[in-house]
């Protein structure tokens, strides 16, 4: 097979060598079959590989060319370089022996590659020939090493073997077990239920099951049981969740530009959506070659093909860039490297300056893969929307771009000016060469120079929306936007922009060698190794379709690499190392497959297949060699005859990813979010992972430190590093602790055990899939100490109410070790707009991350649930740190309103916040803010207007402190005084409220629908107003010493080998 | 040579080669052998961010007086600017200079305490760089390339050497100020490397690196008894699963940890540095006690074996003088030049500047035209950086630029070469400094660069 390969290629090459016109050879006898299959298999090799990069097309030093017969005969200035049939009087060979000249410089020929030389000269130096003239060595030709190499083959499709010993469940048990059989090791026996089933849902779904999970499937007795579990987590959309996460290290996904200003792409979470979507709906692998390489071409109309295309959009970008052609060049690259390492599993980036040192890959192949994206330019004004959308919405903003006409032209003549100004001044950074193209109408440009003014224009975009407008006409413009929206309505809200590419137009843009104009020009076309033809073109009326023909070359069951790749990508994620261990490197330098046949069978299976990448998961997690146990009885002999464990005689126990353990964490505390999909949010967000904003410069330390990626390289397969920062950010970070103690709560409230044991053991099974081991049991009620006896309440309660300042009643203090936010309770307190809301305060400190310390709220924190929220903000606040703060999701969703106030840490204010719907159904905010010291100090009043106040009352309790169920965004210090008014309090009256300092008799006057002054001696959290909404004073209980030692051993739990290793 | 492919642990067949190193398997940043026997042991890397002018400081230009005020001659090849400040009135420099030392070096009078140890600098005149932005001027400078991505300097060096402090991060990186870094931690990252390599930030007051310390309502005896259950757990069950050396590795990791909250506070306490020392750094005086700190920082952090410390002054390209250079850079020489001069001097006064290469420069030098009337473009063509110690021959420059500045001329070295000079002082061959990412073998010059030899004298 191979060999027939072999000859199939020179065959080929033969047809693409250049005919030479040199009489000298005419005359010759015509070679015999055995003469030439002589020179192809020892003298073809040897000049490309040791004599042709001097003496050839490129350089031809000492004037000689060893690239052809004639020009071999015909010498160099030292004179003909052959006679054939004459060894003794042929130069070439006195070089290659050191005699005259010392040739090859670097190294000698071997001996026997001299006799070679020597016989082939001898016996006439025969040379393939056409029409009578003989064909030049190109650099398209190979070796025939080359030729033969394994992952260039085609793919085969082996029978598994039949004599194996009867073990196993499928055919990919048969191929294992015949090279376990001939290497005389035994298969592990398999795991037990409750290791598979662990071991399952984290590799499927990225999460832990649930005691509940693990002891349902360990009841069913059905045969089918394991492949009926398989089939449903393969349904469950946590899958797509999961797996898609392999895809978007391998296309380096991040949602930042990734250079100084690492700005955010907004709109980036699309493409993350259509890959979880790709994975969940097993989208043919082809097909989802295709739509990221040329969704726009292949299916113009449909939105998720033109996101498919975000693909091609993930390169570094920097805003500022003024070399526009090295800038387009490098993006060209990127796109054209990672194309390569993706798809083919081939690191083409050294054939970017040269042919391939170590792998059949040349410089031209490089170029030729890059043609393919030479005519496109990037997108951002395609909405992701399908046709028919795109066409009304169209319909929708001409008709409103109708009307108000004559105030459309007058905004345009006020902003033209600034426009030109802005253009013109950033036009001026670039190069005159660039200046020069940006001066020329666009239809005058070059399809380089259209690339090139897109990129400039990019950076004038930018600097027109930072441009600085004088007052008056700032106030013109404002009016006459009040008047647009008078004559024509609100703009219609347009759809969603995907970040996509284009083609320029039909004709492919001609791309040259080395990005080099003085170079030949390269046409589209694959790796020559693999297919040496360039691409055939179908054009469409806009588009070059030559990425089209690019991911069809690819997405082809004859690439031989292709399948192979993705298959030996999924194995790897199950197994933790591929058949083939370096997944993006199929090349010299990479690995070989294991097992080679095994690795055909399955592409070629998963091709049959459909190229649909569930039916590959089934075969692998129904496969016994899936479900071996880490433990082998006979370890120490198998360990020796394969100690890295290729043959697969175990299952190899791996560490979680950094996804899958902050995951885990989640769900073991409960806290884990369920909502899919959607626009990305904070680093302290309670979703899964794969939701949290991807800033290549500012990646979330946790998952970073646990070998998460940046988004900066294609990362085929993670390290796994122990550092010392890891283990800090675990056992000292707060994310981690706040995780621990919502764990200890909730085991503690799940328990019905009441004994020591009972409790701790309901933690392992929590944490771990398993109850505690006996002897475990005494180790960890080391920590629980003291714990079992019943809390001091007494002792801590003085300090809980004390007053705020001197001239004040009992305040109550809220923190995050022992004094908990205080909550309404079950009962609904209604507040929606207009309200007001009064209290006195006093704040020792701010959160460092982006957290608020909130005063009172009535929301979860969820940006998707409505409420409201009234705190301060954190150091690292993008509103200002001690920004004194509104948060609302209403009817226009998440709004932060920021006063602008900022008090001071550590002294009693009071403070007052109205809410209202105003004129335009905007939604209007006050502050007020006033420091309370010995004498009243100066009054701080802010009036903000946001989007929109309706609809804003939540469906929780009212929490002061703090916010309904969250650990997090709590305050640190005092509050006093705190009262709730379903109506909008005048300037005046709430300063009168202040003046009283909220005696009660003022309060009253105005009828709180709630009051807590914590000055009740029988009940210091009842409600002063006749509405009884006391606190929950449960709630507000000191965490009890049980509490705290339940959540440190959570904590140690969590930090455990065996939270983040799986056996 | 040493390679890895990038397998995680047991990555480094020199380091298991090694037969004295039981460690090698659990900790692939042990120690490791150097390819040429130097006295170099670790690099303190100055980083000027943002740009300082090479022409105001170290490379002074009698041409730029006569020309002041007109276009750049025709005979100079015109760069891209990041500004676009190609034509623009050239823009004199107003320096005092003076030579320097027994050996003579031009220095300016903007940096009269570095000019006290000229003698020990070796002025590199001819570095040039391929970013124009800070972005890609700083990634360069960090890791040979504009584009992100690519291992750091440190971490290569790291990756080559190891480190000598168990207890100690082995690349540290510290900053004047909290403003971000251009491209931020990523500038000390490992890029395709593990993050074993990778810098670690110390904040220069308070706690040196985040979550070193105990939570505040975690005491002391809690805290033992929760490492004591965590290692009980973690000892079972490493104890069943042998194959899996990871397990003890991060068993030590922990371990580590903890020695670190005792050895890190004590590396920065400079409370027991004497008033004398801190006073040479310029600690006792507000515009030099900051850096000063830091550099006082870095001393201590070599004396105690950590190979690569990298000090960012003017953190988010305070150095960047588009404007008003005058004021710009008289007042950032100010907070360095005496900080600078006393790291030199109290490395040299303990024995240590053999041991230690100083490096001081920026991610690109200024152009000779003007910005602003008053300021100077980026200019990565033709800049100066500096070395000291780590077996360097003091006393002399290296290269030149043209005469105005603008280009870099004769024995030209770019960022590349400069990334295998250091390498090769280090006494590493860095072509045998070799990863291997996705079937090519990468090193950290991209296969372009070459050690300048000639910096030993």
């Amino acid at each position: 097979m191979l060999r027939h390969r072999a000859m199939l290629r020179r065959f080929i090459n033969a047809f693409v060598l250049i005919v030479t016109s040199c009489s000298l050879v005419c005359a010759q006898e015509p070679a015999s079959p055995e003469q030439l299959e002589f020179f192809e298999a020892r003298v073809r090799p040897l000049l490309h590989s040791r004599c042709v990069k001097c003496h050839g097309e490129n350089e031809q030093k000492g004037g000689l060319r060893l690239d052809s017969l004639e020009s071999l005969l015909k010498g160099g200035e030292s004179g003909p370089a052959a006679v054939t049939g004459q060894p003794t009087k042929s130069l070439l060979l006195e070089a290659v022996r050191y005699e005259s000249f010392e040739m090859p410089p670097d190294k000698p020929l071997s001996d026997q590659e001299v006799a070679d030389l020597e016989s082939w000269i001898e016996n006439g130096a025969a040379w393939p020939q056409l029409n009578g003239k003989s064909v030049r060595l190109q650099g398209a030709a190979f070796t025939n090493e080359e030729l033969g190499f394994w992952s260039l083959q085609p793919l085969t499709h082996p029978n598994p073997p039949t004599q194996t010993g009867g073990w196993g469940r499928n055919e990919i048990d048969l191929f294992v077990a015949e090279n376990l059989k001939a290497a005389d090791i035994e298969p592990a026996p398999a795991a037990a239920d409750d290791v598979l089933i662990r071991r399952l849902y984290f590799d499927l779904l990225g999460v832990p099951p649930s005691p509940e999970d693990i002891s349902e499937f360990q009841s069913q007795e059905t045969n089918d049981r394991w492949s009926k579990l398989v089939n449903r987590l393969l349904a469950d959309s946590r899958y797509g969740e999961h797996w898609a996460r392999y895809w978007l290290d391998v296309i380096r996904y991040a949602e930042s530009d990734g250079f100084r200003v690492d700005f955010y792409r907004p709109e980036a979470w699309r493409f993350r959506d259509y890959v979880v979507n790709a994975f969940n709906d097993d989208k043919p692998y082809d097909r989802f070659i295709v739509e990221q390489l040329a969704g726009d071409e292949v299916a113009p109309g449909k939105a998720e093909a033109l996101v498919a295309t975000g693909f091609l959009r993930t390169f570094l970008y920097e805003y500022n860039q003024r070399d526009a052609r090295t800038q387009w060049q490098d993006i060209l690259n990127q796109v054209t490297d990672i194309t390569g390492e993706v798809f083919l599993g081939l690191g083409i980036g050294c054939a970017r300056c040269h042919d391939h040192k170590f792998d059949p890959i040349l410089q031209e192949d490089y170029y030729r893969l890059q043609a393919c994206f030479g005519t496109m330019v990037p997108r951002d004004d395609i909405p992701a929307a399908d046709a028919t959308e795109r066409r009304q919405y169209r319909q929708q903003y001409d008709a409103w771009l109708s009307k108000g006409v004559e105030h459309r032209k007058e905004l345009k003549r006020i902003q033209a000016p600034y426009l030109m100004k802005a253009a013109k001044a950033a036009t001026q950074k670039f190069p005159e060469d660039i200046q020069v193209i940006m001066a020329k109408s666009s239809t005058d440009r070059t399809p380089l120079e259209l690339q090139l003014a897109d990129l400039v224009n990019r950076q004038i975009l930018y600097d027109e929306s930072k441009g600085k407008t004088s007052d008056a006409d700032e106030k013109r413009i404002a009016e006459l936007k009040k008047q647009i929206l008078e004559a024509a309505g609100r703009e219609p809200v347009g759809l969603p922009a995907a970040i996509t590419v284009a083609d320029l137009g039909a004709t492919p843009q001609v791309i040259h060698l080395g990005a080099d104009p003085s170079r030949k020009a390269v046409v589209a076309g694959g790796v020559s190794i693999i297919d040496a033809a360039p691409f055939s073109l179908q054009p469409s009326e806009n588009s070059t379709g030559q990425r089209t023909a690019l991911a069809r070359w690819i997405a082809s069951p004859k690439n031989p690499l292709t399948a192979r790749v993705i298959v030996n990508r999924i194995w790897q994620h199950h197994f933790g190392t591929g058949l083939v261990e370096t997944a993006s490197d199929f090349g010299t330098l990479g690995g070989r497959p294991s097992h080679p046949e095994l690795l055909d069978w399955l592409a070629s299976e998963f091709i049959a297949h459909g190229w649909s990448i569930k039916w590959l998961h089934r075969q692998i997690l129904c496969s016994a060699t899936w479900q071996m146990s880490a433990f082998h009885p006979g370890a120490a002999k198998a360990q020796s005859a394969d100690p890295g464990n290729r043959l697969r005689w175990r299952f190899d126990i791996r560490r979680l990813s950094a996804e899958q353990i902050r995951d885990a964490m989640l769900t073991s505390s409960g806290e884990l979010r369920s909502e899919q999909g959607g626009p990305s949010v904070e680093h302290n967000s309670l979703r899964r992972s794969l939701y949290l904003k991807a800033k290549r410069n500012t990646p979330e330390a946790l998952l970073r430190s646990l070998d998460g990626v940046d988004g900066l390289n294609s990362i085929p397969k993670r390290s796994t590093t122990t550092t010392p920062t890891q283990a800090l950010n675990l056992m000292n970070g707060d994310w981690v602790r706040e995780r621990a103690a919502a764990m200890a709560r909730r085991v503690l409230d799940q328990s019905v055990a009441t004994d020591p044991s009972g409790i701790v053991d309901g933690a392992f099974r929590t944490a771990l899939g398993r109850g505690a081991a006996v002897h475990e049991v005494p180790v960890a009620l080391q920590l629980f100490n003291n714990a079992f006896r019943a809390p001091d309440i007494s002792a801590v309660a003085a300090e809980w109410f004390a007053p705020l300042s001197e001239s004040t009643g009992n305040a109550v203090s809220i923190d995050a070790d022992h004094h908990p936010p205080l909550a309404t309770t079950e009962e609904q307190l209604v507040v929606t707009a207009p309200f007001t809301f009064v209290g006195l305060m006093k704040l020792n400190s701010l959160y460092s991350d982006a957290t608020v310390r909130t005063m009172i709220s009535q929301w979860d924190s969820n940006n998707k649930n409505r409420g409201w929220s009234i705190g301060v903000t954190s150091e690292k606040s993008a509103y200002q740190p001690r920004n004194f703060i509104l948060q609302v999701v209403g009817d226009a969703g998440y709004e932060v309103v920021a006063s602008g106030l900022r008090p001071e840490l550590g002294k009693p204010y009071l403070v007052a916040v109205t809410v209202e719907q105003g004129e335009n159904k905007k939604g209007i905010a006050k502050f007020f803010l006033q420091p309370l010291d010995t004498t009243v100090g100066k009054l701080e009043t802010a009036e903000v207007t946001f989007k929109s106040a309706a609809g804003i009352s939540g469906k929780v309790p009212v929490v002061l402190g703090g916010r309904h169920k969250q650990s997090r965004h709590r305050w640190d210090g005092k509050l006093d005084q705190f009262a709730l008014f379903s109506k909008v309090l005048n300037a005046e009256i709430i300063e009168s409220v202040f003046a009283d300092q909220l005696g009660s008799t003022t309060v009253k006057l105005h009828a709180p629908v709630a009051a807590w002054d914590f000055d009740n001696e029988n009940n210091p959290v009842a409600d002063a107003s006749p509405h009884g909404h006391d606190l929950n004073v449960k709630a507000a209980l000191p965490i009890s010493p049980l509490e705290k030692a339940m959540a440190e051993l959570c904590h140690v739990l969590l930090n455990s080998n065996e939270f983040v290793y799986i056996d | 040579m040493l390679t890895s492919a990038g397998m995680g642990f047991g990555a480094l067949p020199l380091a298991a080669m090694l037969a004295d190193n039981s460690q090698a398997d659990i900790n692939p940043n042990a120690a490791k052998v150097h390819h040429r026997q130097t006295k170099a042991k670790s690099v303190i890397f100055l980083f000027m961010e943002g740009g300082p002018s090479h022409i105001d400081l170290f490379d002074p230009k009698p041409l730029l007086k006569k020309l002041a005020g007109q276009s750049i001659p025709d005979s100079f090849e015109k760069p891209v600017t990041a500004m676009g400040e190609v034509n623009s009135p050239l823009l004199q420099d107003r320096r005092k200079w003076a030579q320097h030392g027994d050996s003579g070096l031009w220095i300016s009078d903007w940096l009269p305490h570095t000019a006290t140890c000229a003698d020990d600098l070796a002025v590199i005149r001819s570095c040039w760089s391929s970013g124009i932005n800070h972005a890609g001027g700083v990634c360069s400078m960090n890791t040979g390339s504009p584009i992100a991505g690519r291992p750091s300097l440190g971490a290569w060096v790291n990756y080559g050497l190891g480190s000598e402090n168990e207890n100690l991060p082995a690349f540290v990186v510290m900053q004047d100020t909290n403003s971000q870094v251009v491209n931020g931690a990523r500038n000390w990252g490992t890029g395709f490397m593990p993050a074993i390599y990778q810098g670690t930030r110390f904040n220069t007051t308070g706690n040196p690196i985040s979550n070193l310390s105990r939570p505040k309502n975690e005491d002391e005896a809690v805290q033992k008894r929760k490492l004591n259950v965590l290692d009980y757990l973690n000892r079972r069950h490493a104890a069943d699963r042998p194959q899996q050396s990871e397990l003890e590795a991060r068993i030590a990791g922990y371990e580590l940890a903890f020695r670190m909250q005792t050895s890190a506070p004590e590396a920065v306490d400079l409370s027991r540095e004497t008033a004398e020392t801190q006073s040479l750094y310029g600690m006792d005086e507000k515009v030099t006690a900051t850096f000063g700190r830091q550099c006082l920082l870095a001393r201590r952090l070599v004396e105690r074996g950590i190979r690569f410390v990298q000090l960012y002054h003017g953190a988010g390209s305070k150095w960047d003088s588009h404007a008003a250079i005058e004021k710009n850079h008289t007042s950032l020489c100010k907070q360095t030049d005496q900080c600078v001069a006393g790291l030199l001097k109290d490395l040299k006064q303990r024995g240590l500047l053999d041991s230690t290469l100083v490096v001081w420069g920026g991610e690109f030098g200024r152009t000779p035209m003007s910005e602003k009337g008053d300021g100077r473009d980026h200019n990565p063509t033709g800049f100066t950086m500096w070395m000291a110690g780590g077996g360097v021959k003091g006393g002399r420059t290296i290269g030149t630029t043209d005469e105005l500045g603008l280009h870099a001329v004769e024995d030209r070295l770019h960022v590349h070469d400069l990334h295998s000079t250091i390498l090769w002082l280090m006494g590493l061959n860095h072509r045998e400094v070799v990863y291997y990412d996705k079937g090519r073998p990468e090193r950290i010059d991209q296969n372009e660069g070459h050690p300048y030899k000639g910096i030993v004298g």
